[in-house]
């Protein structure tokens, strides 16, 4: 949940902390838990991206 | 609405079997602008921390940030001009270069200057190079008949990138330290994004043997299949836009775009307390805000941007702007604040695709980054002014009421300039003159 800036206005600590504080009382989840599983998404999307990529141009030159 | 035929590749036949390549890169520099936004909009965690540990003020935290918006609105035509002349993949790949390097420079500064001098100027500077500015080119190279559609993603992943890693670097400061933070951030940018640019992104279809939206080479009867088409109004430098009435219209919409979004940006939180609105509540708010943000851009892109008038887009979504400004006004809080999130969340992202493909189709491909990089800054400097006026205004009449009449009026009339933008006249979408080169 980030502030909806378009062009990187800068951002408001009191109102990020409120959403973080939010997000601990919905998930219920340890920091350890939550930072591992978007570690997870953030290497899934590009690997996953490139090697999709790299297929489409193998499979064009062959 | 468009006639695809008119972009060049009407009979929408595709030159390959699978997803076209172009595809491939929208994800690429998704995920690029993703960090990039992310890291951006993560400013705000670490202030505490810093001062703490430097024995500096917030205000003066404040005063870095506002001259690192400042230095990335201006090197936003800077970047986009590169792009124009350079091509997007190499400005885009220098560019999170430099954040990676300037991030972990952060992460090991030794006193406050030096991380004030990282963010503000290389961090600033190199975070415009891999966001929208510069790959307004690139995509309109690649997609002409879904030029809406392909910038809309790219635009949501702003959008991704501050759900996803403003939380990620709230929970490393809770394990860890701020050090540690931005470092990992600075590690996803080198490790993770700067490969994913220089494998994937490739500046022209031409150069893998494409054309733009994936079409066939050559037509049923043999001709060849034409790339991309100017417009009347293309132009072979950036100056001459503005002798023509679009530009002006574009950028009097984009500066009340500015305006009102930068406004809630930074002053969310001192109206969520005058009303008395709690922090739950302002949260999840915002966060609804987000989501119908997110949605918004991606219904609008796939949906309706490139099957009617761009125009026509910009015009409903300045008004619905406008009504969620209004919403604040005539109803109670927190319901004004919930309906206000829904309404003007659903418009809050969705100008910069519109306003990038309507500038890219009127003035043509060749000048499109320098150009889209004056609006946007145009747009940065008018919220930058905004957020000010909206402070002295606050201060003087002690409510934001006056600020959101001014906010609705101003909105209406945005809605109005982009009405009144003569787009079939004017861009190539529908008046196609000559080829440009893809």
């Amino acid at each position: 949940m980030g502030i909806r800036a378009h062009h990187s206005e800068p951002t408001d600590s009191e109102l990020l902390e409120w959403l973080v504080h939010t997000l601990d009382s919905i998930l219920g989840q340890g920091p350890v838990v939550i930072v591992t599983a978007i570690a997870v998404v953030v290497i899934a999307i590009p690997l996953a991206i490139a090697v999709l990529a790299l297929r489409r141009r193998g499979g064009r030159q062959a | 609405m468009a006639s695809g035929g008119s972009t060049g590749g009407s009979q929408g036949t595709t030159g390959q079997r699978g997803i076209f390549y172009g595809w491939y890169i929208v994800a690429a520099v998704f995920f690029m602008v993703f960090v990039s936004i992310g890291f951006r909009q993560s400013y705000g965690l670490f202030l505490p921390s810093w001062t703490e540990e430097y024995e500096v003020s917030v205000s003066f935290l404040s005063t870095v940030a506002f001259v690192g918006w400042m230095v990335n609105g201006i090197a936003q035509p800077v970047v986009g001009g590169l792009a124009d002349r350079y091509g997007a993949r190499v400005v885009a790949g220098v560019s999170i270069a430099v954040l990676g390097v300037s991030t972990i420079g952060m992460a090991f500064s030794f006193n406050i200057w030096a991380l004030a001098f990282f963010y503000a100027t290389l961090a600033s500077f190199s975070n415009a190079g891999a966001m929208f500015t510069p790959l307004t080119p690139l995509i309109s190279r690649w997609f002409v008949r879904r030029r809406g559609a392909a910038l809309s993603v790219i635009t949501a992943g702003g959008s991704g990138g501050a759900m996803l890693l403003i939380p990620f670097a709230a929970y490393l400061l809770e394990l860890a330290n701020w050090r540690v933070a931005l470092a990992v951030i600075a590690g996803i940018m080198l490790v993770l994004v700067l490969p994913l640019v220089f494998l994937v992104v490739r500046d022209r279809p031409s150069a893998m043997g494409l054309r733009p939206d994936g079409d066939a080479a050559t037509n049923a009867d043999g001709s060849r299949r034409p790339q991309i088409y100017d417009g009347p109004l293309t132009v072979s430098h950036w100056r001459q836009a503005y002798h023509s009435a679009p530009m002006w219209q574009l950028t009097l919409t984009y500066v009340v775009c500015g305006v009102t979004t930068a406004v809630i940006a930074v002053h969310f939180v001192s109206f969520a307390k005058t009303e008395g609105i709690n922090e739950t509540t302002a949260a999840l708010a915002f966060a609804l805000l987000s989501f119908a943000n997110m949605a918004s851009v991606l219904i609008m892109g796939f949906f309706i941007s490139d099957r009617v008038q761009r125009k026509n887009a910009l015009t409903v979504i300045y008004a619905v702007r406008g009504l969620g400004f209004l919403a604040l006004l005539v109803f109670p809080s927190p319901m004004g604040l919930w309906v206000f999130a829904v309404v003007a969340g659903s418009s809050w992202l969705a100008t910069v695709p519109q306003t990038s493909a309507l500038t890219a189709e009127v003035y043509g491909v060749r000048n499109v980054g320098t150009i889209t990089g004056m609006l946007t800054m145009v747009h940065m400097c008018a919220g930058a002014v905004a957020v000010l006026v909206a402070g002295f205004s606050f201060d003087y009449f002690g409510s934001y009421d006056p600020f959101w009449v001014v906010s609705v009026l101003m909105l209406g009339g945005a809605s109005f300039m982009a009405w009144t933008l003569r787009e079939r006249e004017v861009s190539a979408r529908y008046r196609p003159m000559r080829l440009a080169e893809a």
